[in-house]
């Protein structure tokens, strides 16, 4: 998996990197029980600092994607085709999305467009070994 | 206004014209200094970072010229100097400010590690073997003086014991374990990602490291080789006066070494292939190769130490 980051982009460093490996996750380039690199060895990498790997990890497996054991090291939990979302996540996910669609509208842009762009992420998704329909 | 401040001024506004034009001279898969691939070259972000640079070191120019201007009616040839060296530190600034970097990394260096060729260390093992067992046999029948040195004549004699007897062996597990070493420290290290081409970058850095790797193995049990033919001499095992005249074919079974004590050259033309080698029965050829595996293991320890 390429990891992309830019260090003086607006987005904060730890969320760029949650953010790529929720997308490798949902466009099957991490199937569940794939390792991640060490936090150390990923910021060394990166040429950023390993408490900013830990709090992306951290991020992704408060959200179930990720488990982090002693030995293991950081392995995806789960994937698209490890059934339905834990209880909870929806709703929390859904507010995040009405932001996200809030942004949209309040750009003025048609839900038509709206729609449409969604189909083509949810398309990617699919067509990359994601397991959405 | 004199031709000396009217020339300091005319600096400073073609300076400020030539920093203008810097993005339009460079080339533009390596836009403010950052390599985009070829397809990105005509990127938004990359458009507006060369328009707000533009207009940055305009402004910049303007500025500074008029300020030149303005100055120079004083007569003296320091201000237009010191608004170049501002103009300069300024746009140095914008351009920096003009640089978005993108760092990219590939998981699977680290998720599936490079495996290291370690059946390729068995040929310099199975040297140092060989002649730890040689010596371990004749020790107790060497001499109470051994002649030391890869001389092929001459060397100086010294008591018997086991630092002297096995001087060799101690040079063949150096070289060995250094060269094995910094390779292993390689390993370790994170590869460039081409931004052209990304995604065939690592297998690509794979096969190369694994062939350099092999290489410099290779390389590596010939060094020992060599260490081993001069243990035979220091041995009485292998007289090289008498064999003195077969010297030159021992470059030709190593393939890379030459040693020679009475040639005072210490880089000579290489009797196999194309190019130069080192005499290693010159002093000075060991320097060298010590300075080199000095500054090599150096900058690898302080690239480790910095977490590079």
């Amino acid at each position: 998996m390429l990891l992309s980051i830019e260090p003086d982009g607006p987005v904060p460093i730890y969320q760029q990197i949650r953010d790529r490996i929720v997308e490798a996750i949902a466009d099957g380039q991490l199937p569940e029980g794939s390792s991640l690199p060490a936090t150390r060895q990923l910021a060394v990498d990166l040429g950023i600092n390993f408490h900013t790997v830990n709090k992306a990890y951290d991020l992704l497996r408060q959200e179930g994607l990720l488990r982090i054991g002693r030995k293991s090291g950081a392995v995806v939990q789960r994937d698209a085709t490890s059934g339905p979302p834990p209880p909870g996540w929806e709703q929390d996910w859904s507010g995040r999305l009405r932001t996200l669609l809030a942004e949209a509208a309040a750009q003025g842009l048609p839900a038509n467009d709206v729609i449409r762009h969604c189909q083509a992420a949810l398309a990617g998704f699919d067509s990359a070994g994601g397991a959405l329909s | 206004m004199t031709p000396s401040a009217l020339a300091g001024d005319v600096t400073v506004a073609v300076f400020g014209l030539l920093m203008c034009t810097v993005p339009a001279v460079t080339r533009p898969t390596v836009p403010f200094g950052v390599r985009v691939p070829l397809t990105h070259t005509g990127a938004p972000v990359i458009q507006r970072a060369r328009r707000v640079y533009f207009w940055r070191s305009a402004s910049v120019a303007v500025c500074c010229t008029a300020l030149a201007f303005i100055l120079s009616g004083s007569e003296a040839a320091w201000p237009s100097r010191v608004i170049v060296l501002l103009e300069m530190a300024v746009n140095v600034f914008c351009f920096r400010l003009a640089r978005k970097k993108i760092i990219e990394a590939d998981t699977s260096w680290r998720t599936q590690p490079q495996r290291f060729p370690i059946r390729w260390l068995i040929p310099a093992v199975s040297v140092i073997s060989a002649t730890i067992i040689i010596g371990v046999i004749r020790y107790p029948h060497l001499p109470a003086y051994l002649t030391t040195g890869l001389a092929t004549v001459g060397g100086r004699r010294v008591p018997r014991s086991p630092v002297s007897a096995f001087a060799m062996v101690i040079g063949q597990l150096y070289v060995t374990c250094i060269g094995t070493g910094l390779m292993a420290l390689v390993y370790r290290s994170r590869p460039d990602i081409d931004a052209a081409d990304p995604t065939a970058t690592l297998p690509r850095y794979r096969r190369l490291l694994d062939a350099y790797t092999r290489a410099v193995l290779t390389m590596l049990a010939l060094i020992d080789l060599t260490f081993l033919l001069a243990a035979l001499q220091l041995w009485g095992l292998y007289d090289l006066h008498g064999a003195r005249a077969a010297l030159p074919i021992v470059p030709a079974l190593v393939g890379l070494l030459y040693i020679n004590r009475a040639d005072p050259a210490v880089v000579v033309p290489a009797r196999v292939g194309v190019g130069w080698t080192l005499n290693l029965g010159n002093p000075t050829a060991w320097m060298i190769i010590g300075g080199i595996i000095a500054l090599v293991a150096g900058l690898a320890v302080i690239r480790v130490a910095a977490g590079l």
